[in-house]
């Protein structure tokens, strides 16, 4: 067991490598009610595509497996694990995203028990045919629902209209079709590639005693029956083009008022660097585009925009970008001005500017630390990329303006594309 | 009354609530202005908690306001109009990090300082708030009351209340304001509502790892204001009435209908069966083995997702789903047959007990969110009950089989909404 302090922000954390090689991360919370367990495995829709053998034969995982398979891992031996954790009074859910599926149990009591259930379920694949085959409407009834949300549409059309090669231009849950063409084999394939402990990380949140914790990860038998482990294959893109695939596009939809994306494809970042990347554009696009920004309230009274403007910073393998988003009538108006934000010539942000903004930036970190079902969900993701989260306010001390300038640089260098949705496309 | 608890009378109107509880890295303030519930303040105050969060005397626009915020480690400062039938309220809700972690000494007197600017001091000159940021803010509203119909799972919501009165009643008003009355509000006119806003009686609840001595100074430092208006009591609930309502179907190019469904029960907030209530609601349709949940989801492949809610307000069950276009009637049919089974005792003890758990779990899990927790306690003073999750809690486990049958008889259909694409 390793334990490592962050002294400035008051936390610790307990690592622990367990003989199957699955690594166990503790987060004390002294005084919570909630305590939280969340598992993952390193396995989203990122390895769409990609070939497995299994028992001699050759797999090709169809789009949306990875979700699939998390849709259907709440069996445990013909019982629902949901179930389960709803008898010991714990609510329990799971996601997809880009490189990880991740199941997790919230409780106030029975942790151990909890937790039993879990491990146990991410341990064993086993659905049946049938139950296959009835999750196949619920999951296209559940693309149905996001495609009816504008913001979903306008991100993915940017992704298919940025990215050639990328999979990110696949939505995370696949289409129709290729929910329809997964079946037992597929998911069994995947499961047993991507559900192995050295695969997975567990961590857990909560008012617990680490004594008890040790007790019972040392008589952990979980993953026992599990074969000898395949090397997994890392996934990269980097046969991704620098240039975008189409620079406008304008997209019908029943929006009472057109909103527009554009996405700045930037050079992707070594995992390491991630987490300075990602503060430096937070700083710079608050500089720029927050309440507090030097643009938004000059837009605003000049009706060059109606409402706040969005923006995102995506990052992942192979992968960075940034969308920056509105909601407004004169669109192209709002479009050029953004543009010209990005021209080289408009950076002039000072040292205060970026003092006021790391002070923000500080408190809303910790505030994040506070619930513990986003804490959990934010270590995971943090680690997973092999970052530490609770180093981000030490990363974030050390930026300095000449780093927010190389940020504006490679923004404005960067190739972009733009998409508009609105109802009255002829 | 518990140690890490106290109130304290400011004034004749207002009182200081302070929670103490050290497990937090941030602290929460809510000032609450008391009132009667106006349809007109819906819109009006939607303006003015814009303009109000976005400049005072000291920080006169925006940029300058929200540049404060920042210096202050993300002092987040949300202004809401909250309703419950005849009762209203204005609170304003603060979020700022434990002074533990500034470095700055005089951090807790600079929040209180600006919360206190912000309500009592804002940028009115010539009984007029500034003319832009009027502007900015209408035109905020107003983009939000278009948008209102683009998330169709919301929009059928919306459209179900609205049917369940007239647009000026509490339970069917648009949260997202109306058009006329925003085309009427003036800079000036403003100023008046927001006369009339700080004349009326208030309360303050500090929630977090706080020293009382300390908060109890700065609040009377900052704080020592007598409203003119006196507290009166508006009623915070009413049963809807049982007859039915026409449903409607409304038109849009979605990939799948959105289903609202709303049924009475008659049964309210401070009712005694409102405890069998709640846990019916939840094994109908709350927790993740709900009985729609199973029947609709998992069994039939209906949706991915069904929910019932209760309102307590207005006595009211709604349920919401997305589902194919095609099996409208089928649903609607499999709901009622739902809540038929349960009118019928078709549940087993398993099913009630599972639902008290989770409603006690959510309970005991409450004072992890000190904003969820505040709520849940403003809730109860409505009705001038003290909140005591011990004996709440008890009231859930003395809930029995018979008392949620003979509140599922209760249960009438009311009415329903489809958002769904034209053939």
């Amino acid at each position: 067991m390793k334990q490592k302090k962050y002294k400035k922000i008051n936390e610790k954390v307990y690592t622990f490598t367990l003989e199957n090689q699955l690594k166990v991360y503790f987060i004390p919370r002294k005084g919570f009610q909630s305590k939280m367990a969340i598992i993952a495995a390193k396995f989203g829709s990122f390895y769409s595509q990609l070939n497995l053998k299994r028992n001699q034969e050759t797999i090709k995982i169809p789009y949306g497996t990875a979700h699939f398979l998390e849709h259907r891992m709440f069996s445990i031996k013909n019982q629902d694990a949901t179930e389960l954790f709803s008898n010991l009074g714990a609510s329990s859910n799971a996601y997809t995203s880009y490189t990880t599926t991740a199941y997790y149990f919230k409780c106030n009591d029975q942790f151990y028990e909890n937790l039993d259930i879990l491990l146990s379920m991410i341990s064993s694949f086993d659905s049946s045919e049938s139950q296959i085959e009835n999750e196949k409407q619920i999951i296209i009834e559940e693309l149905n629902m996001y495609k009816d949300n504008p913001y979903t549409k306008l991100m993915q059309t940017l992704y298919q209209n940025s990215y050639a090669v990328h999979p990110i231009n696949q939505d995370v849950g696949g289409d129709e079709k290729s929910v329809k063409s997964i079946d037992k084999k597929i998911l069994l394939a995947c499961f047993d590639a991507y559900y192995q402990p050295a695969n997975l990380a567990l961590v857990i949140v909560g008012d617990l005693d680490l004594q008890e914790l040790k007790d019972y990860l040392s008589k952990m038998t979980f993953f026992e029956n599990k074969g000898q482990h395949q090397k997994i294959k890392k996934i990269s893109f980097k046969n991704e083009p620098l240039s975008i695939l189409k620079q406008k596009d304008i997209i019908q939809k029943d929006v009472s008022i057109p909103m527009f994306g554009m996405l700045f494809k930037l050079k992707p970042v070594l995992p390491k660097k991630m987490q300075l990347e990602y503060l430096k554009t937070e700083i710079l696009l608050s500089y720029f585009f927050d309440a507090s920004g030097i643009y938004t309230e000059e837009w605003l009274k000049q009706k060059i925009i109606t409402s706040a403007i969005g923006y995102y910073h995506g990052m992942n393998i192979d992968l960075n970008y940034i969308i920056i988003y509105n909601i407004n009538n004169k669109y192209e108006n709002a479009i050029n001005h953004i543009l010209e934000v990005f021209d080289k010539k408009h950076f002039t942000m000072t040292l205060q500017d970026l003092n006021r903004i790391k002070n923000k930036l500080v408190g809303s970190i910790l505030k994040e630390h506070e619930s513990v079902e986003d804490l959990s969900k934010e270590y995971l993701a943090y680690l997973f990329d092999g970052m530490d989260y609770f180093e981000e306010i030490d990363i974030l001390e050390q930026i300095t303006l000449d780093d927010i300038r190389e940020t504006y640089l490679s923004i404005s260098n960067a190739p972009y594309s733009i998409a508009i949705e609105r109802k009255d496309v002829k | 009354m518990r140690k890490n608890k106290k109130t304290i009378k400011l004034s004749k109107q207002c009182r200081l609530i302070i929670e103490k509880d050290n497990k937090f890295k941030s602290m929460g303030v809510e000032v609450i202005f008391f009132g009667k519930f106006d349809y007109k303040k819906i819109t009006i105050y939607s303006v003015l908690s814009r303009i109000l969060a976005n400049s005072n005397k000291m920080y006169p626009t925006m940029q300058l306001m929200n540049q404060r915020k920042e210096e202050l480690y993300d002092a987040t400062l949300d202004i809401v109009y909250k309703y419950w039938y005849q009762m209203a309220v204005l609170k304003f809700v603060g979020n700022f990090v434990n002074p533990k972690y500034v470095t700055s000494k005089t951090y807790e007197e600079d929040i209180f300082a600006f919360l206190a600017e912000t309500i009592f001091n804002p940028n009115i000159q010539n009984h007029a708030f500034d003319n832009d940021l009027f502007n900015i803010s209408k035109s905020y509203v107003y983009n939000e009351i278009l948008l209102q119909k683009d998330q169709p799972s919301a929009y059928a919501m919306i459209a179900l209340l609205k049917l369940l009165g007239n647009k000026k009643q509490a339970i069917a008003a648009s949260v997202f304001g109306d058009k006329k009355v925003l085309n009427e509000l003036t800079p000036s006119n403003l100023v008046d509502y927001y006369n009339e806003l700080v004349q009326s009686p208030f309360d303050i609840y500090v929630y977090g790892d706080v020293q009382f001595s300390k908060i109890v100074r700065m609040i009377k430092k900052y704080f020592c204001f007598e409203p003119t208006r006196q507290r009166k009591k508006y009623l915070p609930s009413k049963a809807i009435l049982p007859f039915q309502i026409a449903s409607k179907k409304i038109y849009k190019d979605v990939s799948q209908a959105k289903l609202a469904i709303a049924y009475t029960t008659g049964i309210v907030f401070n009712d005694k069966n409102c405890y069998a209530m709640r846990v019916l609601n939840n094994l109908l349709g709350e927790n993740q083995q709900s009985k729609l949940f199973i029947e609709l989801r998992e069994k039939q492949g209906l949706c991915y997702s069904i929910f019932s809610h209760f309102d307590s307000v207005y006595g009211m069950i709604y349920i919401y789903t997305g589902i194919p276009m095609n099996q409208v009637d089928k649903v609607i049919e499999e709901i009622d047959k739902q809540i038929q089974a349960i009118q019928n005792g078709e549940f087993s003890s398993l099913d009630m007990d599972r639902a008290k758990i989770d409603i006690i779990s959510t309970l005991k899990k409450m004072k992890d969110n000190m904003f969820e927790y505040l709520n849940y306690e403003f809730r109860y003073s409505l009705y001038n009950e003290n909140i005591n999750l011990d004996e709440i809690i008890n009231k859930y486990q003395e809930v029995t089989k018979k008392d949620i049958i003979h509140v599922a008889k209760k249960i009438q259909y009311k009415t329903h909404v489809v958002v769904t694409k034209k053939d």
